[in-house]
Parts: structure tokens; sequence; C-alpha cells
């Protein structure tokens, strides 16, 4: 076999293992849109959700479409604010203490 | 016809002798097109997800803002928005964020209105009492909590209340669910510190899709310091959050494609002495400068192709079988509870092509052009030496 | 001059200047005329900067004539397209060079194939014709060797099998002695004895008494400065 019968071999092989992992990738997204997606809207409906549970560190990322837009801080103490400046410093140490030491109390009165 | 397999020929045998180096090349290049690929991959994933599953969503969500605050809504002005017209129905929403200092995490806790307890995403069902919750399953993995179990939540009076876990939602529902607790309504008021009569915001179902617009407006007439918010401007925000995300993730990886950028330039362009004349040496025993630059056409594609398809084999493979585990921590930031991915497979052939074509066009670009002044200078030269 | 009727090569008041006026302007070649017939063996004689590498580079259509006309096969090359000259290079010529300019890292097979690749014969009919010429030139158990890794003598007769491949009518060689011990030089002067006796045109540059004096040699053109200063026909 020539080189270049090894080369497209390689091609056709690669492009139908792209093909493969596409036409796959998409029967299971149409899977997911005919069992999961009625169930789930199902859920958002009941529930009212209106954004997804991916970043909690802060009221807006955790709700980016109910936020006020003028908020510069967050509910979360450890939460840094705008990137980048968030990244490079860090929330001050009295502010990350655990349940001991930010007293609360258990038990309502 | 067959002169341009013939060239290819070469070219192959040509590449064949510096191996090593080749194979380094394919590797990175291969590397960053799977990188590239998965960012874009995995962000348009979950884009298409939440507008999918955000058309669920309530069509209008109604704030009030005071001072530039999000600051709670009177119960009653749902009565007032029920009366308009189009509206189906109009509810209050209990929800807000609790601090967990055990687990150092923010958990959001919602309140589920009035309605059937059972829910088929959920293991178990929804709360009916006030000492009642149901937890996502990031919640349920930082408790140890299984149906059945307890979680001690701080409320807004900063004080530990106890729970008992009646329900836990399933996997498939992580991306909306993983940092929730839900509560009866009331309790979620009452956890949240919300006077009686006052909700968080409210929720406004609307029948026709093409009078929200109007209602949002009667709604924003009638009570000057609300701010509603519709369900297409969610799903706008969606949209740009993953463009920003992807943009970030990108910006993160912009080092790795310089660095990948200087060396394919470096490669493609440092046409070396010994190259020279090996270009000398094919125009002096008879090829003319188009075979030539079809030579070194054909080398860049060979690269670049080969790059391009195990790239992106590897990137279909990292983003939908494997749940994109090198880009989670660059997606998740600062989240503490951040869900298990497992994206919806949604691939946009534009997207490929665009790959392709990025992938592909510029480094055959960078290998053809620096040949194209060897390439045309006179065979005699390589001969007078 | 001593020329057939139809002579395969004339060459009509040809000078050759590089850098044209540039300080370091060089006339290499200055106003020669000749003809080479089918046939025959045809030396260029002269020191080095003698201007027989730039003659014989625009007799091999490499380089175009500043001034002057070449003719190959009764067609004038000098206002030809750079497609058509080497069409012409690809299809006449064979070429030697004084430093053979093989391909080190590539095999012998594919240095050999290097010239037919742009004529877009098939694998098999490139396959035969590689084959024969390396049986000719006793080369066949290194195939597959790279250039760089076998004896000068294998690399001069690779350097020759490569010039022969496309069946070339006229075989171009410049110095092609110059690094080659006596043993190896009366080898390939018996390879172009050969090539001669099958009808092979042969034209050689060279200032070595080896080649100048064999017995092959049909007439000897002898150059200096540029200019023909003599012709010896023995």
């Amino acid at each position: 076999m020539s080189r270049s019968r090894s080369f497209g071999a390689f091609t056709a092989v690669g492009l139908a293992t792209v093909a493969a992992l596409v036409l796959w990738a998409n029967s299971e997204g149409r899977r997911w849109q005919r069992e999961d997606l009625p169930r789930l809207r199902l859920l958002v409906t009941r529930l009212d959700l209106t954004d997804l549970a991916l970043w909690t560190e802060a009221r807006y990322t955790r709700h980016p479409s109910q936020t006020d837009l003028f908020s510069a801080f967050q509910d979360f103490p450890a939460a840094p604010e705008h990137f980048p400046s968030g990244s490079i410093t860090g929330p001050p140490p009295a502010l990350r203490g655990t349940g001991e030491t930010s007293g609360v109390r258990v038990g309502r009165p | 016809m067959r002169r341009h397999f013939r060239i290819l020929d070469f070219a192959l045998a040509s590449l064949r002798r510096r191996r090593l180096k080749n194979w380094a090349i394919v590797a990175v290049y291969a590397f960053t097109v799977t990188i590239v690929s998965s960012v874009l991959l995995l962000t348009n994933a979950i884009r298409q997800e939440a507008a999918l599953l955000l058309v669920g969503a309530p069509e209008l969500t109604v704030q009030r803002v005071v001072g530039g605050r999000h600051a709670p809504i009177a119960v009653e002005v749902t009565e007032t928005i029920a009366t308009l017209p189009g509206v189906v129905e109009a509810q209050p929403r209990y929800w807000g964020y609790t601090y967990d200092a055990v687990t150092d995490s923010t958990i959001t806790v919602i309140g589920a209105g009035p309605g059937s307890a059972e829910l088929e995403m959920v293991e178990g069902r929804l709360p009916e009492h006030s000492t009642e919750c149901a937890v996502g399953a990031g919640v349920a993995a930082m408790w140890g909590a299984e149906v059945g179990g307890e979680v001690i939540l701080i409320d807004a009076s900063t004080t530990g209340v106890l729970y008992e876990v009646v329900g836990t939602f399933a996997a498939p529902s992580d991306i909306l669910t993983n940092d929730l607790v839900v509560m009866t309504g009331d309790e979620a008021a009452l956890f949240l510190g919300l006077p009686e009569g006052w909700a968080t915001d409210l929720a406004v179902r609307i029948a026709n899709p093409a009078e929200v617009d109007t209602i949002a407006t009667k709604i924003k007439r009638a009570f000057p310091d609300s701010r509603p918010i519709t369900r297409s401007e969610v799903l706008r925000t969606y949209d740009a959050v993953f463009h920003w995300r992807s943009g970030m993730m990108l910006a993160m990886l912009s080092g790795g494609l310089i660095a990948f950028a200087i060396l394919a330039w470096d490669k493609a362009t440092g046409l070396s002495a010994e190259e020279r004349k090996e270009i000398g040496i094919l125009k002096a025993v008879g090829w003319d400068t188009g075979d030539v630059l079809e030579l070194k056409m054909w080398e860049g594609v060979v690269i670049s192709v080969t790059s391009l398809l195990l790239g992106l084999i590897a990137a279909l493979i990292h983003v939908f079988l494997l749940g994109a585990p090198l880009l989670t921590p660059v997606l998740r930031g600062w989240s503490v509870l951040f869900p298990e991915l497992h994206p919806v497979p949604h691939i946009d052939p534009y997207l490929l092509v665009s790959i392709a074509f990025l992938t592909v066009v510029p480094y055959v670009a960078a290998t053809v052009a620096p040949s194209w002044k060897a390439a045309i200078t006179d065979p005699d030269s390589v001969v007078r030496g | 001059m001593t020329s057939g009727a139809n002579p395969l090569v004339s060459v009509d008041d040809v000078t050759k200047t590089y850098n044209r006026g540039a300080p370091d302007e060089v006339r290499a070649v200055r106003g020669v005329s000749t003809s080479v017939s089918a046939g025959e063996v045809l030396v260029l004689e002269g020191p080095s900067g003698s201007g027989k590498t730039s003659l014989l580079t625009m007799i091999g259509c490499m380089s175009r004539p500043t001034s002057g006309q070449v003719a190959v096969d009764g067609r004038r090359v000098s206002r030809l397209s750079e497609v058509a000259l080497t069409s012409i290079r690809r299809s006449t010529f064979g070429f030697i060079f004084q430093h053979l300019h093989l391909i080190p890292n590539l095999s012998v097979e594919d240095n050999i194939m290097i010239p037919m690749v742009p004529t877009g014969l098939s694998p098999v009919e490139m396959k035969q014709r590689v084959q024969r010429v390396l049986a000719e030139m006793h080369l066949e158990h290194r195939r597959t060797a790279l250039a760089g890794r076998i004896s000068g003598g294998e690399q001069q007769r690779t350097a020759v099998a490569r010039a022969l491949v496309n069946r070339p009518s006229i075989v171009i060689a410049d110095e092609p002695t110059a690094h080659l011990d006596s043993e190896l030089s009366s080898e390939l002067l018996e390879i172009f004895a050969d090539l001669n006796a099958r009808g092979t045109t042969v034209i050689i540059a060279t200032h070595d008494p080896r080649v100048i004096d064999h017995p092959i040699v049909h007439r000897r053109l002898l150059l200096r400065d540029g200019e023909v200063v003599g012709e010896h026909a023995p």
C-alpha cells in the first residue's frame, strides 16, 4: 500500500470515528430530550426554577438571571468579587471560620 | 491527478524522516485542538441544555428593587397581577441562601408552593411539613444525608434548625438541583427571615408568550418599584454567561495557545538551510515551483488534518463520555457545590466546520508561505553551491 | 564547429551575467556558441570560474541565458515558461551534481524516485523503473538504506541512478569525479561509456585529467573566463 493510501485510510477512519461519535452524541441528546427533558421541565415548573445550579459562590452567579444588577458584594463570605481581582486576593481568614468559631447557636428559642 | 498522490507520497516520506519531531508537533497540536474544542462543545452543550430546560421557568418573575437592592415584595401584589388579562397565575416565591460554615458552602433554600408532593425526579417526596426538606445531590453528599436522614441549617437569625430529609433529587436533575434545599413555602419564609406577607419575588405564568412584554409593562406601571424579568431575558442571560465563560476559559488557555502558535510559526516558517537546499535539489531534478509548493501544502495538510482528527475525537470523548474532567476546575471557579457534569450532547455542525477551518488553514498557510521564496529561486543556485 | 545537421542542443552567442548592474556583477559566460549532437560525449574543460558550470546549467534548462539563444531538440528554451522549461528538464536531462545532492535522510529508493514524482507515473511503473536503475547500478541491496548511510561509491551510483530514472536523452554531469578516488572515477567513467554506447548524450564539465584524457570523450571545449578558447576532437 502506498503512503498516500495509508494516509487516506487514516483520514477516512478518523472521519468515520468523528462521524460515529457525533451521531452517537446527537442520538444521546435526542434520547435526553425525549426521556429526561419533559420530567426536568416539570421540575422546573413545579419549583419555579429560573437558573442552573452551577455556581454557588455568589448571588449573581447562582441566579444570574435574577440578581439585581448593582450588587458588588455577595452572600458567601469566601466569595471573591469580580474576575480577575478575586482570583488574586483571597478572603480574610476571619471569614473562613467553621461552625464553632462563627458564634452560631443551635436550636430556635 | 496521479501526480498529486505521488507528491503526497513524497510528502509523507519526507515527514517520516523527522518522525519524532513531527509526532511531537501533532501531539501538541492535537492537545490544543482538544482543549479548544472541549471548551466550545461543553459551553455549547450547557447553553443548549439551559435553553431547553428553562422553557419551564415562569414567563415572568417580578422583583422589588429598593435603593438598588433586591428587596422582599408584598404577597398581596399577586392579587393585582392575577387580575391582569392574560395572566394565568401569580404565585409568591420564597427563596434565598444560607451559608453553611461547616462545609464552607452556600446552599440555596427554596420554598415549594402547594401542589403534589410526588415528582418524578425526586427519590422520596417533596416536604409537606415544616420540619421536612428535600435536598439536591450536592447537599446530600456534603451532609452524607439520605432519605430519612437529617440536616442542620443556619437560618436568618443565625440559629441552627434541624430538618428531616424526605426526598433527594435524582442525578439527571443535578444541573438544576445540586445545591437545593427545598422546604415548604411557609417554612422557607420563616427560615429566610421574610416578614409575614412578604415574599422573595413573584412568579407569573402567562398563557400567550406574545403578551409577556405587555404584561411586564403593565406590572411595571402599576408597581413602579418592581422589576419584571421575562423568561427570554433569563435565556439570554445564559447565552451570555456561557459565551463569557468560554471566553474566559479560552483566555486562561491563551498562554498555551500562544505558545503553540509560536511553536507552529517557528516550525513552519523557520526554513532551515537544509530545507532550502532540499527545495533546490527538487527544483534541479525537475520539480517546478508549483510542485514544491504542493509538497509543502501536503506536509501542512498531513500534520494539521492528523491533529484535527485526533483532537476532535479526544474532545468528543472528553466532553461527552467523560464529563469534561479537564475543564471542570476552570468552569467551577470558586463554587463549592459544583454539580457533576453530564453535558447533554448538542453538536452544531457549523462549530465542527469552523474548528476544522481554523485548525487546517492557518497551519497550511504557515507551512507554504515561507517556502515560497525558496521555491521560486532558479534551480541552478543549488548547482553553483 | 563540429555539429550534425540537426544538433540536439544548440547554443548561440550565449552570455550569462549574475548580479547585473550591481558592484559585484559577474559575467560568467561571454558569448559562447556551440552545438551538441545526439550520441556525443562532450567535455567542458576549464579551471574553476571559467564559466563551465554556468554554461552547463543553461544547456540543462536550469537557468536562462542573459542574452543569446539555447535550443534543445529545436525548441528555443529562452522564452519558455517555467513550467515548460521544467518539463523539458525533467524529460530530456539527467543531472549528476558535483556534491551529488542526495537527500541524506531519505532512502536510496525515495531519492531515486524524486524526479519521477511530478510526472504522475503510476506507483507500479515507478517501482519498475527504480528496480531497473537499481539493478543497472548494482544497488538492489541498498534500496531501503538511507542515502546518508551508504558508502561514497554507492552514493555516487545512487546519484547516477536518480539521473537516469526518467530515461533522459542527455546526461549532464558537473565535476562528477571531483570527490572520487581513481577507482570510483574509472567506475563512473565506465558507466558513462555504457550509457553512451546505448545512445545517451553525455555532457561533462570538469578539469580532471582522468576524465579529459579518457577515450570515451568525443570532443572537448576549452573555456577561460567565460569564453571558448579552444576545441579538441581527439
